[in-house]
């Protein structure tokens, strides 16, 4: 059961200026999309507004399937984006992967057995019970990227996941985005070169003078470490 | 009689540690006015912080300038404006909370609530955007996510509280003028030492300044630890 | 913090300020209680004195008890109260001399229109507060050690049960905001004659109860003891002294008017201190 992301007409203006103007995009279940541009684009606003955390000055954004109950002010749950920078709650590097486990309502049990492995996908186990603001920058990187990761989502937003990351990281993120799509997820990553990890995508976006086009069609390409 | 400074102070500290009654009445109002006007106003006033600092909305500035304004009023002034509110005459007279601790409590709540709002407002502006983002996108609905942003902002947030009271519980114009000093019942701190003084009676009036020195010192310890902490992490 | 250290400058520049007023000869520095400066008596007598005698006398108005202190600390050079035992024990300890009595005014009774303790007109005070106790009624007491609240207490003590009922309200400020918040609270208080007269246009309250031998209020001046104190002004305080007992003072005191209504009595010739 993947989901499906379909975006028409969103135009964002900033003042007099217009960032973009997209007429249609769409996302579907497995898709991996690599968002390129250069610096100031849009690509960070354009994948605010398609998670839901920005509003389109016009234009509208649609998941399907619609999850939301009628009261609730929750997004999309499903959909989860990453910031360029993470922030990083205070509290532990424990705490910080729990956050969105407690908010699903789970189990003490469950978000237990969730974050150790997700402490362990992200090799911090043994800063576990440590203050999640000593971490260093690409830790926080990796720490980030679990805590989006645990949470299971159908359609992942990833804001220059790897400008922090060393060699290794970037492999294992690279293999974290190739489970998530075998699992029926869809990915979407912005970046400005190429790393292994846009190498992933098979859907390749540019985001200039306010259109999106796409260029590349590759087939699905799987990435073996 | 009290000849010098010496003596006078040896009096005091007498009087304190011999629980002199009066003297630890007028402590007890103190405190019990002040905590629960603190604690009338600080969740209304973060709120309003929060909502100056996190949504945009048109006008917004005003109400920040607004709020820093009333900060600036004179203690004397809100009390003389709730004075006129509250007097018999006045549209809230029938309620006959004149010289009571209830309008006390009014009174502490008015003059600490500007300062809690423009507090917690700075306090919540020193908090990145992306906290809230992340806390959405996470999962949180709107209520939580408040509640996220302000464990993120604790220390600062703790520290406005403590600000407010410091600044109510040594208020004198505003307690005076609608508490009324009336003995064992709105005499508070401040309004005792003004009347000690006046009587020229400063054994109490140093025993009092003394609480207050001493509260000031702790508030303003505690602050600092918190400050320390905050920036360790 | 910085409440503090305002505090602590602000007494010594005011300390250092009075130091250098003392030096100068042709100041006097006469302490006395708030009623009777905010009476305005001294506003009239005062100039005239000044004018003569070509000097400036600075009042200080506070309580008796503090107008008394400050005597006896040599802060001034002439105290001019209303709380004859005080008075007479600050005489007898060394700290004043050459008591002499000045004028006296009188203390009334107010209190609602109402009037729930029923003492309208009665001729004793004592019976009238006793109605006020008995009925529990409100009565905000002064509190503040001043010569109107000593008069107070002395009242009560004469009464059967004294002041012990719940609604007595020790409120320790001036007459004037007494006044003010006896009005608010529709409770009785004692008030001097002059303090009343002031206020009464803006208060619903009435008088109830005057004429009492009781009730009167007498004034002495008092010139600080100069051996007591170096820098003390003695020969300005015993000037002020004289002037004050002197037929003119006399005179001017007795036709000093508030809505036309006399507020003092000059006493210099009969001892009404001693009542
Ligand atoms: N709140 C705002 N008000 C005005 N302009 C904004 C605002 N937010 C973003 N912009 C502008 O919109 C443009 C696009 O910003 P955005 O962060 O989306 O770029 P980007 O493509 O992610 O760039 P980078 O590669 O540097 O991350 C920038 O020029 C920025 O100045
Ligand atoms: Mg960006």
């Amino acid at each position: 059961m993947g989901v499906e992301l379909r975006a028409n007409n969103l135009i964002k203006r900033y003042g007099a200026r217009e960032l973009f103007n997209i007429e249609e995009l769409k996302v579907q279940e497995g898709d991996s999309l690599h968002l390129s541009g250069d610096n100031g684009a849009g690509k960070t606003t354009l994948m605010k507004i398609l998670a839901g955390l920005d509003k389109p000055c016009s234009g509208e954004v649609a998941v399907t399937p619609n999850m939301k109950s009628k009261w609730s002010t929750r997004l999309h749950p499903k959909v989860v984006y990453l910031h360029q920078t993470p922030y990083i709650f205070s509290g532990t590097v424990a705490a910080n992967l729990a956050y969105g486990l407690k908010l699903k309502g789970l189990a003490n049990k469950q978000i237990k057995e969730k974050v150790s492995h997700a402490l362990a996908w992200a090799r911090l186990e043994e800063l576990a019970d440590h203050s999640a603001h000593s971490l260093s920058g690409g830790e926080k990187q990796r720490l980030a990227l679990a805590r989006a990761w645990v949470l299971a989502p159908g359609l992942l937003f990833l804001d220059e996941p790897t400008a922090n990351l060393d060699q290794q990281s970037v492999t294992s993120v690279a293999d974290l985005i190739d489970k998530m799509l075998e699992g029926g997820a869809a990915v979407m990553v912005s970046s400005h070169q190429k790393n292994p990890v846009t190498e992933l995508c098979y859907r390749q976006l540019l985001l200039s003078e306010g259109q999106v086009t796409e260029f590349g069609h590759q087939r699905k390409v799987r990435h073996h470490a | 009689m009290q000849e010098n400074l010496l003596e006078t102070s040896i009096l005091s500290l007498e009087l304190l540690f011999s629980f002199d009654a009066e003297l630890w009445d007028i402590i007890g109002v103190s405190f019990r006015v002040s905590m629960i006007a603190i604690s009338i106003a600080t969740l209304p006033a973060i709120l309003i912080g929060f909502a100056l600092a996190m949504v945009d909305f048109k006008g917004r500035w005003m109400v920040v300038a607004l709020f820093n304004a009333l900060m600036a009023v004179p203690t004397v002034v809100v009390g003389l404006t709730l004075y006129l509110l509250l007097s018999r005459s006045g549209p809230f007279g029938d309620l006959h909370l004149l010289f009571t601790q209830p309008a006390m409590i009014i009174g502490q709540v008015a003059l600490a609530f500007p300062l809690l709002v423009c507090m917690s407002h700075s306090a919540f502006q020193s908090i990145d955007k992306r906290a809230w983002e992340t806390a959405r996108t996470l999962g949180a609905n709107c209520c939580y996510a408040v509640i996220t942003i302000m464990k993120e902002a604790r220390f600062a947030l703790l520290a406005s509280v403590l600000a407010g009271f410091g600044r109510i519980i040594s208020e004198v114009g505003c307690s005076m003028m609608i508490g009324g000093n009336i003995m064992s019942y709105t005499r508070n701190i401040p309004t005792a030492i003004a009347l000690e003084t006046s009587k020229g009676m400063f054994a109490q009036g140093i025993a009092l300044g003394l609480v207050l020195l001493i509260l000031a010192l702790l508030l303003n310890f505690t602050l600092a630890s918190i400050r320390g902490k905050g920036q360790l992490v | 913090m910085k409440k503090w250290i305002t505090g602590a400058v602000t007494v010594a520049v005011l300390a250092a300020s009075s130091a250098m007023c003392a030096a100068e000869e042709n100041i006097i520095r006469l302490a006395t209680t708030t009623s009777t400066y905010n009476s305005g008596l001294l506003d009239k007598l005062l100039p005239e004195f000044e004018k003569i005698h070509k000097v400036k006398v600075q009042v200080i108005a506070v309580g008796t008890g503090k107008a008394l202190r400050m005597g006896q600390a040599g802060d001034v050079d002439v105290v001019m109260t209303h709380a004859p035992k005080s008075e007479k024990k600050f005489v007898a300890s060394g700290y004043g001399v050459n008591p002499r009595s000045v004028m006296y005014n009188d203390f009334v009774i107010v209190g609602p229109k109402a009037d729930p303790a029923n003492i309208k007109g009665k001729e004793s005070v004592t019976s009238a507060l006793e109605g006020i106790s008995d009925k529990n009624a409100t009565f905000i007491s002064r509190g503040d050690d001043s010569g109107t609240h000593k008069k107070e207490l002395s009242l009560w003590a004469e009464t059967a049960k004294g002041k012990l009922f719940t609604n007595y309200k020790e409120v320790g400020q001036g007459m004037g905001k007494v006044l003010q918040m006896a009005d608010e609270l529709e409770a009785y208080t004692i008030t001097d004659r002059g303090t009343w007269l002031a206020y009464k246009s803006r208060m619903q309250l009435i008088l109830l109860v005057e004429g009492d031998t009781r009730l009167f209020n007498p004034y002495q001046i008092i010139q600080i003891n100069p051996e007591k104190h170096n820098g003390v002004n003695s020969i300005g305080a015993k000037a002020l002294s004289d002037w004050f007992v002197s037929k003119v003072g006399q005179e001017m005191i007795n036709d000093f008017r508030i809505n036309n209504e006399a507020l003092f009595y000059g006493s210099a010739n009969a001892d009404v201190a001693n009542n």
